[in-house]
C-alpha cells in the first residue's frame, strides 16, 4: 500500500519523466529562439546588399508595385537594422500562410522565391512550439505544459516540508547522489515562478479551442465566442 | 495511475466550472475578466490533477469530483439566473 507521499512522488517523477523529453527539445529549441531575429540574418547573410537610408521610399514603391497583397500589413526594415533594407509580412498566399522577407533585388526584376528564407529560424521555431509535429504538434505541446504543470505542483507538495532546511545544506562533498537531489529541489523551487509561467503559456497556447470549448459550454454559454474575439480584438490594439 | 487519470480527465470541466464561478461572482462581470479566467484554468486544472492524489481511492476521487461539479455547476446556474443570462 503507497503512502501519500509515495504517490506524490510516483506522480512527480512519472509526470517529469514524460513531460520532460518533450519538453528538453521545446527549451532546446526555445533557448535558440531568443536569436530568432539573428538566425534569420545570419542564414540570409550576403543577400542584404548595401543601401542608404534614401534608397528606402524607393524600395518600399517597388515592394508594394510587386506585392499588393502585402500593402495592408507589413514591416520596413531600415539599412543598418541588422537586417538590411527588406520588407517583412505574411503571405496568405503561401500554404498556411509563411513569413517573407524580401530584398531590394528581388522587386528589381529577379524572380521572387517561394522557398522560405530561413529555414533553419523556422525549424528551431516548429521544434519550440509543435516539436516540428505539424497539426496535432501544438496541442501535444499543450498536454505536455499542462504536465509539466502538474509536475511542479506535485514536486511542490513533496519537497515542501524539507525545502527551507534543504536549501541551506547544499554541499558537494560526501554523497553526490545527495546532492544532485538538493540541487534539483534547490533549483527547482527558486525557479517555480518561472517555470509556472512556461507551463501555463504553453497550455494556453496548445489548448485554447478545447478549453474555449470547456468554457463556452459548462461557464458562458455561446457568447463566449463573441466575448473572446473582443478580448482578443483589444489585445491586439493594446499591444 | 487511476487518480491521476481521473485527475487529468475530470480536472479540466472542473477547472472551467470553478473559474466560471470566479468570473461570473466578479464586480465588473464575466466578460471583463475572461482572458485572466481563460489563464487560470490551466493551473487550475494541473492543481486539481495532484488533489486527486489525496483521494483515499480512485472511487473516492471520483465521487469527490463529481460532487464538487455538481455543485459548483448548480451554483454557475444560480449566478447567471440572477444575472438574467436567458437560461
Amino acid at each position: 500500500m503507497k503512502t501519500r507521499y509515495d504517490r506524490f512522488l510516483d506522480l512527480h517523477t512519472w509526470t517529469g519523466v514524460i513531460a520532460g523529453m518533450a519538453l528538453f527539445v521545446a527549451f532546446y529549441a526555445g533557448s535558440f529562439m531568443v536569436f530568432h531575429d539573428s538566425l534569420h540574418v545570419w542564414q540570409s547573410a550576403g543577400q542584404a546588399g548595401h543601401y542608404e537610408r534614401a534608397d528606402a521610399q524607393a524600395f518600399m514603391d517597388n515592394f508594394l508595385d510587386a506585392f499588393p497583397m502585402a500593402g495592408e500589413d507589413f514591416y520596413l526594415m531600415l539599412p543598418g537594422s541588422g537586417h538590411g533594407l527588406s520588407a517583412i509580412w505574411f503571405d496568405q498566399n503561401h500554404e498556411g500562410g509563411a513569413w517573407r522577407t524580401v530584398r531590394p533585388q528581388e522587386v528589381a526584376g529577379e524572380a521572387y522565391q517561394s522557398v522560405p528564407h530561413s529555414g533553419l529560424a523556422d525549424l528551431v521555431n516548429s521544434a519550440h512550439y509543435s516539436l516540428t509535429i505539424p497539426e496535432i504538434g501544438i496541442h501535444l505541446m499543450g498536454f505536455v505544459s499542462l504536465l509539466f504543470g502538474v509536475a511542479m505542483i506535485s514536486g511542490l507538495v513533496v519537497h515542501w516540508p524539507r525545502i527551507m532546511r534543504e536549501l541551506f545544506t547544499l554541499q558537494h562533498r560526501g554523497n553526490t547522489k545527495r546532492y544532485w537531489k538538493n540541487l534539483h529541489n534547490v533549483v527547482g523551487v527558486l525557479s517555480f515562478p518561472f517555470h509556472m509561467i512556461f507551463a501555463i503559456t504553453g497550455a494556453a497556447m496548445g489548448m485554447l479551442g478545447l478549453v474555449m470549448i470547456m468554457l463556452g459550454v459548462l461557464a458562458f454559454g455561446p457568447e463566449v465566442r463573441e466575448a473572446a474575439a473582443d478580448a482578443e480584438s483589444v489585445g491586439a490594439a493594446t499591444g | 495511475m487511476g487518480r491521476t487519470v481521473l485527475g487529468v480527465i475530470l480536472g479540466l470541466p472542473l477547472a472551467a466550472v470553478l473559474c466560471g464561478l470566479a468570473a461570473w461572482a466578479w464586480p465588473g462581470g464575466w466578460r471583463a475578466v475572461l482572458v485572466p479566467a481563460y489563464i487560470a484554468v490551466f493551473p487550475t486544472w494541473a492543481a486539481l490533477a495532484v488533489v486527486a492524489q489525496y483521494g483515499v481511492s480512485w472511487q473516492r476521487v471520483l465521487t469527490g469530483f463529481l460532487a464538487v461539479g455538481l455543485v459548483g455547476y448548480g451554483l454557475l446556474w444560480i449566478l447567471r439566473f440572477a444575472a438574467g443570462d436567458g437560461l
